[in-house]
């Protein structure tokens, strides 16, 4: 389920590919990645991540360090 | 001629056959399966040091890092106060798409390593920079303007990183099946697989955008992330290591294998977007232990992840020329250039070491030669000499590359880290040179760290290894016997003793140390291989195979042992049985010159006459000095093959090596030849000289000419006359001197400006003039007489040469008193040279 293959259809349209990656959900997740930049694209838009904040972002960093100190 | 495909060139580093094969097996890389059964595959063997910049490096140029220029990860920037990643600009040689973008070709690169700043080359480049950092908050990820080329793309493929937040869990499962049982916030193995996933898909978009949407002759993609994988998580991979708890098993056994799929993946991609009469080549720099022999530590010295590293990485080549289902032996990271120059109708250069891989190609078509492409002129879309940086900061490479252990940490006293990482440059240009058998050329650069840092294992190690290369058995000793107590204890230290033991001819003493090593370390293929060797050569053949098939069960594919065990079998005169060992050997690695030879010797034994010849003919043309072999090749070609034609060339070539070489003196006019020479008399070697030019005000000592020599364009009969004698030859003439003739040259060194000053003063200009009216153009001239001089001996078999500094004989410098002994042997009394110096005489310094 992991690895599955976007491949088969070579020439993939951008309407058919994001079909594709609706119909796949997260679980096609690496298989998008694997298929470069156009599914990268349409993923983005159609799975949108919520980011973490800078301060957030800075927190996770700290713990990280000091996790590896331990 | 082959016909001029594209060619898409993937470079996955540290993939390793023994991790793929079961992958394969079971499945999980269909996409490379298939490949291989389109195409050819093999092992390739990396070169020293397994350092992957120097070994791109040498992937992209077909040369060595002593010559290439690259020479670790890091170097100073050009204002010298801090360091930077290594920088592609430092590159001192063309690359395959300098050369094909001066053949009118397009190339895109991809991420290659080091190829920041990105070349202004006829197609587009993205830097080794284009992923890094984005570990950083998305909104301060910013991209630097020189990681891509050509400009008007920069907006779009920045758009196109992918940034470590957006790996989702989903991307995550392969990798870690128990995701919900690790702490997604501190785990740092969950991290580091985060970030390398997120830079592996930052270069497959990138790539997969230019694959798609700009025209290219030739596509070069390279990707860090297997090695990456495989460092941060090769000791958690199956089978279990002794000692690793249960539960991180569990938890991170999947990540190298998961490593491994997603590169399938993003291969049948790139497949499916090249063409299907594109010749693609898949390779890695070398290969990563991924079994029993895994370090289980790894020693506290900088680039100790390379431990891990082993001498064999992954080729297979498909394409409407290439063989298919084949597999290829002995292929060499240097062969790569030479063959992409010949998939696309190009010469290859005989300053590069490696071949086309002809073996791999359905019909041989002739290989075309030239002497070099650094002199063929074009525009190669290289980086104009000169480019300075524009003051960006370099801390994400560097904490990358600290990260992986490849660097020392960089806290504290900036100049320290500097040094350092100047010495750690030094170290690898030595290995380098080492592993290209030009020992001593890597001697001084060995003896001068070891001075800067007597404490360092590794440099006592590479230098005992040179003396003992270089026979300087006394110098190993003597090192070994000043070190303090508590470092003569140590295990690495015992083992160079052992070594010097053993090449003194002490042989039990040297028995005796290696055997009590070996109660620490029972299955150390090392000291097994020592052990082997000393009852090889007490000529106890029997006793000595049993060693080397030890080493064998420990690691099959140790090409000494193999080639050993094969020695053994030849001697016991068991021949079939050798040639299995031997073949095996140059099948992992083919550039043994010495395994060629026995497999010669063995086929003679099985009377296979003309096999025997073409073996020993490969082994001669390895080691073209090599009387042994000329001896069998006479027999061979005189009793058996019946071709005396053959037979009086080789017997002329023979005589050829047996005479003394002609010792050499050169280097442009007034860089020091003149001095050198003096020198030379002086330690009491003979002159040729018929003093027809006499001292005067520019050479009050002399000049130490040879008339003759000016005319050595039309006339070469006096040559054999100056065996084992001095001449002077400036530089522009030396590739006159007639091949069939054995030459050592001292090659002196002056910057060209004080060269030229010395000149015009020497025509009569005062000092001040010469340098106010500088010939700029004259210089250059000058200059590339030098590096054409130097360029042209690299690459003679018949010419060993050092290059000494004139400054340092005006300063007396000892070192290059060990540089001659290297050099002319060890028979002459150096130390009188220094009688021939007066520093006086040395009136043109420009400070």
């Amino acid at each position: 389920m992991f690895y599955l293959s976007l491949m088969e259809i070579k020439e993939l349209q951008e309407e058919s590919l994001r079909n594709l990656i609706r119909s796949m959900g997260p679980q096609g997740a690496l298989a998008i990645l694997a298929f470069g930049y156009r599914a990268v694209q349409i993923w983005r838009e159609e799975f949108p991540i919520q980011l973490p904040t800078k301060e957030e972002y800075a927190r996770m960093a700290e713990e990280r360090k000091n996790a590896k100190e331990e | 001629m082959l016909k001029k495909n594209k060619v898409l060139l993937i470079g996955w580093d540290a993939a390793d056959w023994k991790v793929i094969e079961p992958l394969m097996e079971k499945g999980a890389m269909p996409t490379l399966k298939k490949f291989l059964s389109e195409g050819v595959s093999g092992n390739i063997a990396t070169l020293q040091p397994v350092l992957s910049p120097m070994l791109w490096t040498s992937i992209a140029t077909g040369k060595r890092a002593w010559q290439h220029g690259i020479h670790g990860f890091v170097e100073p920037t050009a204002d010298g106060t801090q360091l930077r990643p290594m920088n592609g600009s430092s590159r001192k040689v063309k690359a395959v798409w300098n050369i094909l973008n001066q053949n009118g070709l397009k190339s895109n690169v991809v991420g290659w390593w080091p190829s920041h700043p990105a070349e202004p080359i006829n197609g587009c480049m993205v830097s080794n920079f284009y992923q890094k950092g984005s570990e950083r908050h998305p909104e301060d990820w910013e991209l630097e303007r020189e990681a891509i080329h050509p400009a008007d793309l920069f907006d779009l493929l920045s758009s196109l990183r992918f940034h470590t937040s957006e790996i989702s869990a989903e991307m995550l499962l392969p990798f870690f099946p128990n995701l919900a049982q690790l702490d997604l916030q501190k785990d740092n193995v969950l991290h580091g697989v985060m970030k390398i996933l997120s830079h592996a898909a930052s270069i497959h978009n990138a790539s997969t955008y230019l694959m798609e949407n700009a025209d290219w002759d030739f596509m070069a993609i390279y990707h860090d992330a297997i090695d990456h994988f495989s460092h941060l998580a090769m000791k958690f991979h199956p089978p279990k290591l002794k000692g690793l708890s249960e539960e991180k098993f569990e938890h991170y056994k999947n990540i190298v294998e998961s490593g491994y799929r997603f590169h399938d993946m993003m291969l049948e991609r790139c497949l499916a977007l090249a063409e299907e009469d594109t010749t693609v080549i898949l390779l890695s720099d070398h290969g990563f232990h991924s079994d029993h022999l895994r370090p289980v530590r790894l020693p506290n010295e900088p680039a100790a992840p390379a431990h891990e590293h082993r001498q064999f990485g992954i080729f297979a080549m498909k394409g409407p020329s290439v063989k298919k289902g084949e597999t290829l032996f002995g292929v060499r990271l240097l062969d790569i250039t030479p063959t992409l120059l010949h998939l696309y109708g190009l010469p290859t250069g005989r300053d590069m070491e490696g071949g086309v891989l002809i073996q791999a190609f359905e019909k041989a078509e002739e290989v075309k030669y030239i002497d070099s492409w650094e002199t063929i002129p074009g525009i190669t879309g290289q980086h104009l000499p000169g480019l300075e940086e524009t003051g960006q900061d370099h801390f994400e490479g560097l904490k990358q590359l600290e990260e992986l252990g490849y660097i020392e940490p960089l806290e504290g006293d900036k100049r320290k880290h500097i040094e350092r990482a100047l010495r750690e440059n030094d170290y690898n240009l030595a290995l380098s040179l080492l592993d290209a058998g030009r020992y001593k050329q890597a001697l001084p650069i060995l003896e001068r760290i070891f001075s800067e840092d007597k404490e360092a294992i590794r440099y006592i190690d590479r230098l005992v290894r040179a003396y003992i290369k270089l026979g300087y058995k006394r110098k190993a000793a003597d090192l070994l016997e000043g070190l303090d107590e508590e470092l003569s204890k140590s295990p690495r230290i015992r083992f160079l003793t052992g070594m010097v033991f053993s090449v003194a001819g002490n042989e039990s003493r040297a028995l005796a140390e290696f055997k009590d090593l070996l109660k620490i370390a029972p299955n150390e293929v090392n000291i097994l291989n020592q052990i082997a060797q000393i009852y090889r050569s007490k000529l106890s053949f029997e006793e000595s195979l049993q060693w080397y098939e030890r080493v064998v069960e420990q690691d099959p594919h140790n090409v000494i042992a193999l080639s050993g065990a094969g020695f053994c079998l030849l001697r016991l005169h068991r021949y079939e049985e050798a040639m299995d060992y031997l073949l095996d050997s140059i099948g992992q690695l083919y550039s043994q010159p010495s395994t060629h030879l026995y497999i010669g010797e063995a086929l003679r034994g099985m009377h296979l006459w003309e096999q025997s010849a073409q073996a020993l003919e490969l082994a001669l043309l390895m080691m073209p000095s090599n009387a042994k072999i000329i001896h069998f090749l006479i027999e061979l070609y005189e009793d058996r093959l019946d071709v005396p034609s053959k037979a009086i060339e080789l017997k002329q070539k023979l005589e050829e090596l047996q005479a003394e070489p002609v010792m050499v003196v050169s280097g442009l006019p007034r860089s020091g030849t003149s001095l050198m020479m003096q020198m030379l008399s002086k330690a009491g070697l003979e002159i040729v000289t018929d003093e027809k030019r006499t001292a005067d005000e520019s050479n009050p000592k002399g000049y130490y000419e040879y008339e003759a020599v000016k005319s050595l364009t039309r006339n070469k009969t006096w040559v054999k006359s100056a065996q084992g004698k001095v001449v002077k030859i400036v530089a522009p003439l030396l590739p006159q001197l007639p091949a069939g003739q054995r030459y050592k040259v001292v090659f002196m060194r002056r910057p060209i400006t004080e060269v030229l000053v010395s000149q015009q003063v020497m025509l009569g200009k005062d000092k001040a003039k010469a340098l106010r009216d500088f010939p700029l153009q004259l210089a250059n001239v000058l200059q590339n007489q030098e590096n054409k001089a130097l360029l042209w001996m690299q690459n003679q078999p018949h010419i060993d040469f050092i290059e000494i500094e004139y400054h340092r004989l005006i300063e007396g410098d000892k070192t290059v008193e060990l540089e001659l002994t290297a050099l002319f042997g060890e028979d002459t009394q150096w130390e009188a040279i220094w009688d021939a110096v007066d520093t006086s005489l040395y009136r043109n310094a420009l400070n």
